[in-house]
């Protein structure tokens, strides 16, 4: 018998990490349905194959990374609130390909988050940009910054790693921040493509 | 000591700082080109934490399409089957009852609901050892016992979280056992709710729920609004089902 995923099991599965996040990732993209629902959606609209691959993904990353940082507040199913960041995302690259275009009416949105960043996939040299300020960062300034900026707290954060006490968490993270903050100064390449 | 003004930037661009603190830290930024360069750079540090946690996901997505798990289909494709069935049971009729007969089973409205009706894939697969209300119906659901998962379907409330699924799949149930008004109340539930994810089978199902009343109208002008939205999942199907309502077998048998 194959894990049950439900809402509540999908949203514990993606902030429980590791192995659990990646089988509730792997559950809504190929086996819960929705991805159907989004490329036909982009399909009947002219959207490309690849073009809906590529939205899809992103409204994959945009739910998870919402779902991590506790911005999705289960007021709807995921699959509705996945389908309506998905359609968002097509919507405002229709708008920005198409300025004329007039499909686009933000009124009509039931989408639960139209602020929702858009996460797109980096090229490899960018990647490896942003890889190696990481990685200079040091494995546990970095581990404690990404559980951060995961809206864990203090707290939380202390137990997730050795640390003694919230307090030294608070203490760790503003001299970690302020390590990657030099960091970002001193690499004008990356200024340019957070900029982006 | 002197004071760690780098402490306060967070606070200062998510304004949380107290009024005298914020004029404090404002005095500090016009003193201070250092912290000035550090506040202008945080928002990137941010978003450049940001960015890994999304390059990860992505990675872990790119991970998991090339080893995808088994596909579950989103819909059972049962029509073919039940078509051959219709069409097997139709010759056997016409052998033995005669032409019209067969023909005003699979032609009145009933019999084209029936034709096309099939059960929407919950999506999941759960196990007995799933004890929730829910998912105890949808395993119900999934046996194809309907009158037990209506049961379920409808002891949901709206406070639960899946009372708008749970009524679509209740909607399904009764349609399935024949009990057409309480199909429809629940279908019209969903319906008020405009679930994305929801809206075009919910769509699809009250149209079914009219035809197997042999409300033609209602049915017609619900098929006619899917097929009018070429994007729209059943709008294939609302036509062929609207082409069968367009036959001259239809007219006599209806």
């Amino acid at each position: 018998m194959k894990a049950v995923f439900t809402d509540d099991s999908i949203i514990t599965n993606i902030l429980g990490g590791g192995r659990s996040r990646e089988q509730a990732i792997a559950y809504l993209y190929n086996e819960s349905g929705i991805k159907d629902e989004v490329m036909k959606f982009i399909r009947s609209r002219s959207g490309s194959q690849e073009a809906a691959e590529d939205i899809f993904q992103e409204g994959m990353v945009s739910l998870v990374m919402n779902i991590q940082k506790g911005k999705f507040k289960g007021e709807g199913s995921i699959k509705g609130y996945l389908y309506g960041i998905c359609r968002n995302i097509w919507f405002k690259k229709a708008k920005k390909e198409n300025p004329g275009h007039d499909e686009w009416n933000p009124d009509q949105s039931d989408a639960p988050d139209l602020k929702t960043p858009e996460y797109h996939l980096f090229n490899q040299e960018k990647k490896n940009v942003i890889l190696e300020v990481l990685g200079k960062l040091g494995e546990k300034c970095k581990q404690l910054l990404l559980l951060w900026r995961m809206s864990y707290s203090m707290k939380e954060i202390a137990e997730r790693t050795d640390y003694k006490s919230e307090g030294v968490v608070r203490k760790k993270k503003h001299q970690c921040m302020k390590g990657l903050v030099a960091m970002v100064q001193e690499n004008p390449e990356l200024v340019k493509i957070l900029k982006e | 000591m002197e004071k760690n003004y780098f402490e306060w930037i967070e606070g200062y661009l998510n304004d949380e700082l107290s009024v005298a603190d914020r004029n404090e830290f404002e005095q500090a930024l016009s003193d201070s080109e250092e912290l000035r360069g550090q506040v202008e750079v945080y928002p990137l540090a941010e978003k450049l934490l940001d960015i890994a946690l999304a390059q990860e996901i992505h990675d872990i997505i790119d991970q998991v399409k090339e080893e995808p798990g088994t596909k579950v289909v989103p819909m059972k494709k049962r029509s073919n089957v039940r078509r051959l069935m219709a069409l097997a049971a139709s010759l056997l009729l016409l052998a033995t009852v005669g032409f019209g007969w067969m023909m005003s089973g699979r032609y009145s409205s009933e019999g084209i609901a029936s034709t096309y009706f099939e059960q929407y894939d919950a999506g999941v697969l759960l196990g007995d050892g799933d004890s929730d209300v829910y998912s105890q119906a949808i395993i119900a659901y999934q046996k194809e016992d309907y009158a037990t998962a209506a049961s379920l379907f409808s002891s949901i409330t709206p406070e639960d979280g899946n009372y708008i699924t749970a009524n679509f799949y209740l909607g399904v149930s009764k349609l399935s056992t024949g009990e057409l008004t309480a199909a429809e109340t629940a279908f019209n539930i969903v319906a008020s709710a405009d679930d994305p994810q929801l809206r075009e089978p919910t769509d699809w199902y009250l149209a079914m729920t009219a035809l197997s009343a042999g409300d033609d109208v209602e049915a017609r002008s619900r098929l006619e609004a899917i097929t009018a939205n070429s994007g729209h999942y059943y709008a294939t199907k609302a036509q062929e089902v609207l082409d069968d309502m367009g036959t001259v077998w239809h007219g006599w048998f209806k």
